[in-house]
Parts: structure tokens; sequence; C-alpha cells
């Protein structure tokens, strides 16, 4: 069980938010003859390290913006840290993507297919679990229709039976539980639940503070891309919560100072 | 990235390259209108309208006129067809990287790869011409996969090269355009060499799709076999174009991210 299932080590990412990033070549050129080349750093991930141990479930916390998600990506393999290092065992099923890719006029079948092989699946893989796809997505009776005429709910269902299909080593999921219906995301808490029983380990990311608690043995809060607390799942959250808590205080007060004023 | 891990993410994401190219494929033929028919009719129509213009004016230098401009015409559309798509292929689908870890060249293959089809469906209706013109047939004419495998080879280089940079100049679509459009006058399609004054003639020598289109020519209606200093020069800018391209893709692929 002392297997190294993901590691995190050092890293760092840079994004250029050069407000004159320059997007044709034609302004290229002008900036380049004025000498205006300079770009805006901005660094969402520093220094970020952790290891998770196989079967191990980690939740994200944080506020917008603070970095959750790029982290997720680049565990996910989407993006490439601009420092350190990103080690990961085993397959991975990233649930950021549900939903994304599909092709509204190809039919249901269709983007079954083509969604999976997004995912890197060949298609003998997705055709053993195809009907399996359809049922928990319950669009039996869609399956031939194109996308295009599928409601939103419909679409986020059968990306969600998609990429849950297959069985992984490491799970990154992205606020995946906001699926549906009621009902439905009952059925997705299970499925997850299942997942996460045969030695998974698990990246979660959630606003819901208590489903990270609940989901989660650890915990790791990031601020404005740093980590400012990773351990035990209870105890992160509590002083996240907290932290957040003082924050919304905070603003209402000056709020209040600045309603007197006026 | 090692040549191994380049080579392993290739075969892990070719189901994904198949897919693609299914559902262009079924897209343009099954659910559009008039499907393979059109592939068929469009060259047919093109090399008419030329040859009603033209016949007349390069009769005595051009046998087999009509023949002659679907030829050009064939390998000239893949190329433009084929490198135009590839220029906007990575930018357009941002959301598909941002979400999915697909290797972004993909699109860039299924785009070659499309008009690539579209130019062997294409060549059908030239051979039927060529039968109802009453042209000899010869086994030169067997040799017809060289010019075209190469014009592939070379157009996947320029796809990938002008994909990569698609994606930070996103006005190079509009320059690419004047250059696809030059390139119809600069490619000796509807003409025969011959009118270029031999001073500029230079120019189009350094042409390399003129360089297949000449093959397809010599193996397909003039039944010679080309010589191997043609064929060398051919399969050298293929293969160079394609290891640039290549190269150029694999150099800036890292920073897409900022642009996606």
């Amino acid at each position: 069980m002392a297997e190294t299932s993901v590691k995190v080590d050092n890293v760092y990412m840079m994004f250029n938010l050069s407000k004159n990033k320059q997007t044709s070549l034609k302004e290229y050129v002008i900036d380049m003859v004025k000498g205006n080349l300079f770009f805006d750093e901005f660094w969402a991930l520093e220094n970020v390290s952790f290891e998770l141990k196989r079967g191990e479930s980690m939740g994200l916390v944080g506020v917008n913006g603070s970095g959750k998600s790029t982290l997720l990506r680049l565990i996910a393999g989407i993006m490439e840290p601009t420092y350190g290092t990103i080690y990961t065992k085993g397959t991975i099923a990233p649930l950021i993507a549900l939903g994304g890719g599909f092709e509204p006029t190809l039919s249901a079948r269709e983007n079954v297919y083509l969604n999976g092989a997004m995912h890197g699946h060949s298609t003998e893989f997705m055709r053993k679990r195809f009907d399996d796809i359809i049922s928990f997505a319950e669009l039996e009776e869609f399956v031939d229709v194109p996308i295009k005429n599928f409601s939103s709910g419909m679409l986020a269902r059968l990306g969600f039976s998609i990429a849950t299909s297959v069985h992984a080593d490491i799970v990154i999921a992205d606020e995946v539980l906001s699926v549906g219906d009621a009902r439905f995301r009952k059925k997705c808490e299970t499925r997850i639940a299942n997942l996460l029983k045969e030695g998974t380990t698990v990246l979660y990311v959630s606003h819901n503070v208590n489903s990270v608690v609940k989901m989660c043995k650890k915990a790791l809060w990031l601020e404005k891309g740093r980590v400012i607390q990773n351990g035990n799942a209870r105890d992160v959250c509590i002083a996240y919560k907290r932290y957040i808590e003082e924050q919304t205080r905070l603003a209402k007060e000056a709020q209040e100072i600045k309603n007197e004023k006026a | 990235m090692t040549k191994n891990k380049a080579l392993y993410e290739f075969m892990e994401y070719l189901p994904f390259l198949k897919e693609l190219v299914k559902r262009d494929f079924k897209m343009k033929y099954y659910k559009s209108f008039l499907g393979v028919l059109w592939t068929l009719l469009n060259p047919l129509i093109l090399a008419t309208i030329m040859t009603i213009i033209f016949s007349t004016l390069f009769k005595r230098s051009i046998e087999y006129y009509p023949i002659y401009n679907i030829s050009g015409h064939l390998i000239l559309t893949f190329f433009v067809t084929a490198t135009k798509q590839s220029l906007s292929s990575v930018y357009h689908h941002a959301g598909v990287f941002r979400k999915f870890k697909v290797p972004q060249y993909m699109y860039c293959l299924s785009n070659v790869t499309i008009a690539f089809i579209t130019l062997l469906f294409s060549s059908v209706p030239m051979l039927i011409l060529a039968l109802v013109l009453g042209m000899p047939l010869h086994f030169t004419m067997l040799l017809f996969p060289l010019p075209i495998i190469l014009a592939f080879i070379f157009t996947m280089g320029c796809s990938l090269i002008l994909a990569a940079y698609g994606v930070f100049f996103r006005d190079l679509s509009h320059l690419y355009g004047i250059l696809t459009y030059a390139l119809n006058f600069l490619t000796p399609i509807f003409y025969p060499i011959e009118i270029i004054p031999v001073e500029y003639r230079f120019v189009w020598d350094f042409n390399p799709l003129y360089l297949y289109i000449r093959i397809l020519r010599e193996v397909f209606i003039y039944n010679t076999i080309p010589n191997e200093k043609t064929l060398l020069v051919a399969t050298c800018y293929a293969i160079l174009t394609l290891a640039l391209g290549i190269l150029v893709f694999k150099e800036k692929r890292s920073k897409f991210y900022n642009y996606l």
C-alpha cells in the first residue's frame, strides 16, 4: 500500500497574461518594431509539492482562481508545468472534461466512440463498455439521435457516464457532482464511491467543504497558487472555513464603513 | 520528450485519429446532399470551364488539355484544402485541448488525410475522362501513386508548420489566403510552363507542387518515367519538409497553452 501514486514536486506554473499578447502577426511586427514585446507573467502555481500513496484521497480547497483546476490539469497531463516535476503511476480518469469535446451533429453512439478516443481508448475497448455507458446515462431511446437535440442534462449524463466507465488507478474530479437532477446525482455519487473502492487514488476539487471532508482523508488548501496547509482533511477544511468566514466578515465590515461614510 | 514517448503517445491516440477521420468522412459524404457525387463532379466542372476558356489558346502546346488541367488541379486543391484547414486546426479545437490530453497534431493529420481521400476520389473522374477522350493507356500510369504520396508527405509537413504558427498568429489565415490565391497562378495548372519567360522560370522550378504535378503528368499523360534527378529532388522536398514540420511543431507545442 505504500506505493507512490501521485507525486508533485516543486511545481511552478506560469501563464502569460499580457494585455497586449500578440495573437496577430501584424501586431507582433508592430510591437517588435516599437520594442514593446514584454510579457506579463502570472504564476498560477508556486512551489507546490505533495505526495499521495496508492488508495489515498485528497481534496483541494481554495477560492476561485487559487490554482486548483490548473493543478488538476497538470496532474492529468493536459499541460506541462513550467518548472518542477509531476509523477503519476497508472491510468488516470480525468473527470474534468464532462460533456466537453462532443460533436453536435453526430449521434450519441458516434460521440461515445469519439469521446472515448479523446481519452485514449480504442474502438474495441469502447465497444465492450458501450451498453453500460448508454444504460447508465439512461439514453437507450436516443442512441442514434444527433446530440444537438439533447438537453444539457442529457449531455452531462452522457459525459459523466463515458468518463467514469473505465477503471482507473487515479481519478481526478473537478466539481463533477453537479450533474443532472437530484436522483441522477445520487447515482453519480454511488458510482464514484464504487470507483474509489479498489485502491484508487483520488484528487477531488469542490467548493463544498463538507463533501471534501466526507470523501477525502487528506486535503490541500491553495491560495494564490501557494500551499497554505496540507494535511488531514478535517483540520484543513476547518481552517479553510474559518478563513472564509473571517474574510466574509471583514468584507462586510468594510462595506458597512463605506455605507456609513456615504 | 523522448522519441519513444512521442511514439507511444502517437500510438495511444491512433484510435482518436481513426474516429476523427471517420467523423469527417461521414459529415462530408453521408450527411451532405450529393455527397461523393459532388467530389466527383467538382474537378469535372472546373476542367470543363478551363477547357472552354483556354483550349484554343493552348491547343497546340498541350495534348489532352482537360487531363493536363485536372491533374494539376487535383494536387493543388489537395494541398490548399489540407493546409488551409490545418492552419486553424489547433486553435479551433482549443476547447478540446484545455480538457483532454489529445496530441494537438491529430486534427492536422486528420485534415490532411481527409483531403487525401478526396484527392483519391477525384482522380476517378480523371481516369474516366482520359478514357472518354481516347487517351492511350500505358503501364507508367501504374506509377500514379508515387507523385501523390510525395505530395501527401510534403503537404503534411507544411500543415504542421502552419498549424503551429496559426496558434500564435491568428491573422495568418488571411495572409495564407492571399498566398494560396497566388499559388493558383504560380503553379502551371491551366497553362504550359513554356509561356513563362526563361529568365523567370527558376522561380517555377522551385515550386515543389509543380514538381509533383509534373511527375503526375509524366506518368499519367506522357508515358514517361521521370528521371532520377527529378525524383530525388521531389523526395528530398517531401521528407525535409515533413522533418521540418515535426521539429517546428514539437518546438512550439510547449507554448500553446498560453494561447489556447
